[in-house]
C-alpha cells in the first residue's frame, strides 16, 4: 500500500516538474505562443471541449471502434490459432501469408479498401481488424505451440479427446501470454481507428485532430491529443481489468509459487 | 513463428500461397472490373513502374532511417542511465507511461503545424513513435543486470561511466536488441504511415496517388514493394544480430545440451 502511495506521488511529481517546464518555455518565450500555448489555454481548450455535445459523439466512436475491432479482431485470431494447435497444416499454410501481412502498416490498406468499401463502418472494421488480427493470431500461436508434453501427455493417457486438451490444459497455458499479445494489440487497434479517420473520416477524434490542425486551433489540438492518450490508457485498463477477471487465477497461481 | 526456425521448405504454405494467388486471378477474371486487378497485372504494373517505386522506396527507407539513427543514438544511453539510476527514473517512468498511449499518427497534425509537411515533420512522428520500444527495453534490460557484476566492476575499480559502457551494454544487449528491432520495424512503418497524411513523396505517397488516381494495380504493387521491404529489413537484423550476439545465443544453448 506504501509502495503504491509512493509511486502515485512520484507520478505526480513527474508530471508537475513536465507541465512546469513546458510553461517556463512558453514563459521564457522562445518558441512563439501561437505555437506552444500555456498549461492554462489547453485546459481552457479541453474544458471548451468537453462543453461540446460533438466531441463527446466523436470520443465515443472512436472509443466504439477501436474496442469493437479489438473483439473482432482477438476473437477470430485466437480462433485460428486454435485451429491450428488442433491440425498444424493449417498454422504451416498461414505462415507465409502471415509474415506478408504483418509486415504491412495498417494505413497503406486505407486508400484502396475505400474502392472495395466505401468510408462507412465496414472500411473501419477492416482496417482495425486487420491491424489486431495477425499480431494475435502469430502470438496465439506461438504461446498454444509451447504447451508442455508432460502435460499434453498426462491428458491423453487420461483418455481426454484432443479438443478436450486443447480446451483443457493447451489453452488455459496459453492464456497469460495470448492476454499479453491482446494488450499489446490494443494499442495497434487504437492506432488504426485514428489513422483511418485521419485518411477516410468525417468522423471521430482523428477527424478532429485534422480539422483542428487545419483550422490552427492549436491549445484545442493539445487537448485532443491529451484525450487521445487518455483514450490510449483506457483501452489498456480494460483490457487488463478483463484479463485480472479471467486470468485471476494465473495471477494467484504465479504469486503462489513466488512465496 | 516456429516454422520460420528450420531452414526446410514449408510446402504447405508454398502451395497455400500459390493457391490463393491462383484463386485471386481466376476471381479477377472472372469479375473483369477495374477495380480488381488480377495477379498478373499487379505484376506487370510492378515491372512497368520499378523505376519510380524504387526512387520512393529509397526515400521511404531513408527517412526511416534517419529517424532510426535519432532514436539509437539518443534513446539508448538514455534507457542504459534511467536502468542505472532509479532515483531519476522513479519520476521519468509514469511520464514514459503517460505518453506511450497516444497513438504516434495523433501527432501529425501537431507536427505539420509546427514543422510543415517535409522531412522535419516526417522524421520527428518517426522518432517520436520509435523511441518507445527501445527505451523501455533498455530500461528493464539495464534494471535486470546482475548486481553482482556491478559490484565486481566498482571493486576493480571502474568508473559509474565503465560500468554503464562494459558491464550493463552488453549484459543488457540481448533484449536490447529486441528493442531495436521493434524501433525499425516501427520507424518504417510509421514513416510511410505519415507520408500518406503529410504527402510530398515516398511509398505513402505513391499510394495516395494510385487511389487518387484510380490505380489499383500499382497500389497492390505498393504493397507488395512495402510488405518485402519490411520483410527483407527484418530478416537482415535478425541474422546480425544473430551474428553479433552468438556468444549469448551459445551460452543459453550450453545447459540445455
Amino acid at each position: 500500500m506504501t509502495r503504491w502511495r509512493g509511486a502515485t506521488v512520484s507520478a505526480l511529481v513527474g508530471l508537475a516538474g513536465l507541465l512546469l517546464a513546458w510553461q517556463a518555455l512558453v514563459w521564457s518565450g522562445a518558441v512563439p505562443e501561437r505555437y506552444l500555448p500555456g498549461v492554462a489555454a489547453v485546459a481552457q481548450a479541453g474544458a471548451a471541449l468537453a462543453a461540446k455535445p460533438v466531441f463527446w459523439h466523436n470520443e465515443g466512436l472512436t472509443l466504439l471502434r477501436a474496442a469493437a475491432g479489438l473483439v473482432l479482431a482477438s476473437t477470430t485470431g485466437v480462433g485460428l490459432a486454435l485451429l491450428g494447435a488442433r491440425w498444424p497444416l493449417i498454422t504451416r499454410a498461414l505462415d507465409p501469408l502471415v509474415q506478408v501481412m504483418l509486415a504491412l502498416p495498417p494505413a497503406a490498406l486505407v486508400p484502396l479498401s475505400i474502392f472495395a468499401l466505401g468510408l462507412g463502418t465496414p472500411l473501419y472494421a477492416f482496417i482495425i481488424w486487420f491491424a489486431g488480427f495477425f499480431m494475435v493470431y502469430a502470438r496465439a500461436v506461438n504461446a498454444l505451440s509451447a504447451s508442455e508434453p508432460v502435460q499434453v501427455h498426462a491428458a491423453r493417457s487420461l483418455g481426454l479427446g484432443e479438443w478436450a486438451i486443447l480446451r483443457r490444459v493447451r489453452l488455459p497455458a496459453a492464456a497469460p501470454e495470448i492476454a499479453s499479445g491482446i494488450r499489446v494489440t490494443a494499442a495497434a487497434s487504437l492506432m488504426a481507428t485514428v489513422a483511418t479517420e485521419m485518411l477516410a473520416g468525417s468522423t471521430g477524434l482523428g477527424y478532429m485532430l485534422v480539422e483542428t490542425a487545419f483550422t490552427m486551433r492549436i491549445p484545442t489540438l493539445f487537448a485532443l491529443l491529451a484525450v487521445a492518450a487518455v483514450n490510449g490508457a483506457l483501452l489498456n485498463w480494460a483490457v487488463l481489468r478483463l484479463r485480472a477477471r479471467w486470468l485471476g487465477w494465473h495471477a494467484q497461481l504465479a504469486a503462489t509459487a513466488a512465496q | 513463428m516456429s516454422t520460420m526456425a528450420n531452414h526446410r521448405i514449408n510446402w504447405a504454405g508454398l502451395v497455400f500461397s500459390l493457391a490463393l494467388l491462383l484463386g485471386w486471378e481466376l476471381l479477377a477474371r472472372a469479375m473483369a472490373t477495374p477495380s480488381l486487378p488480377g495477379v498478373v497485372e499487379v505484376a506487370l504494373a510492378l515491372v512497368d513502374d520499378a523505376a519510380v517505386l524504387a526512387a520512393e522506396v529509397l526515400v521511404s527507407l531513408g527517412r526511416a532511417l534517419a529517424g532510426f539513427a535519432i532514436v539509437l543514438v539518443t534513446m539508448l544511453p538514455l534507457g542504459i542511465f534511467l536502468g542505472r539510476t532509479p532515483r531519476i527514473a522513479r519520476f521519468v517512468e509514469p511520464l514514459i507511461d503517460l505518453l506511450r498511449p497516444l497513438p504516434p499518427l495523433a501527432i501529425v497534425p501537431l507536427a505539420m503545424l509546427l514543422a510543415g509537411t517535409g522531412n522535419a515533420a516526417k522524421i520527428s512522428v518517426i522518432v517520436y513513435s520509435a523511441s518507445f520500444p527501445l527505451l523501455i527495453n533498455a530500461i528493464d534490460a539495464t534494471r535486470a543486470t546482475h548486481p553482482l557484476l556491478i559490484q565486481v566492476g566498482r571493486s576493480v575499480g571502474l568508473s559509474p561511466a565503465a560500468i554503464m559502457r562494459r558491464i550493463d551494454l552488453p549484459a543488457a544487449l540481448p533484449q536490447i536488441a529486441t528493442g531495436i528491432r521493434l524501433s525499425l520495424s516501427l520507424s518504417l512503418l510509421i514513416g510511410i504511415s505519415s507520408e500518406m497524411l503529410l504527402s510530398s513523396n515516398g511509398m505513402g505517397n505513391y499510394l495516395m496517388r494510385s487511389q487518387e488516381q484510380f490505380q489499383i494495380a500499382n497500389g497492390l504493387a505498393g504493397m507488395v514493394v512495402i510488405a518485402a521491404v519490411a520483410l527483407l529489413m527484418n530478416t537482415a537484423v535478425l541474422r546480425l544480430e544473430g551474428r553479433l550476439l552468438a556468444w549469448h545465443h551459445a551460452r543459453n544453448r550450453l545447459p540445455a545440451a
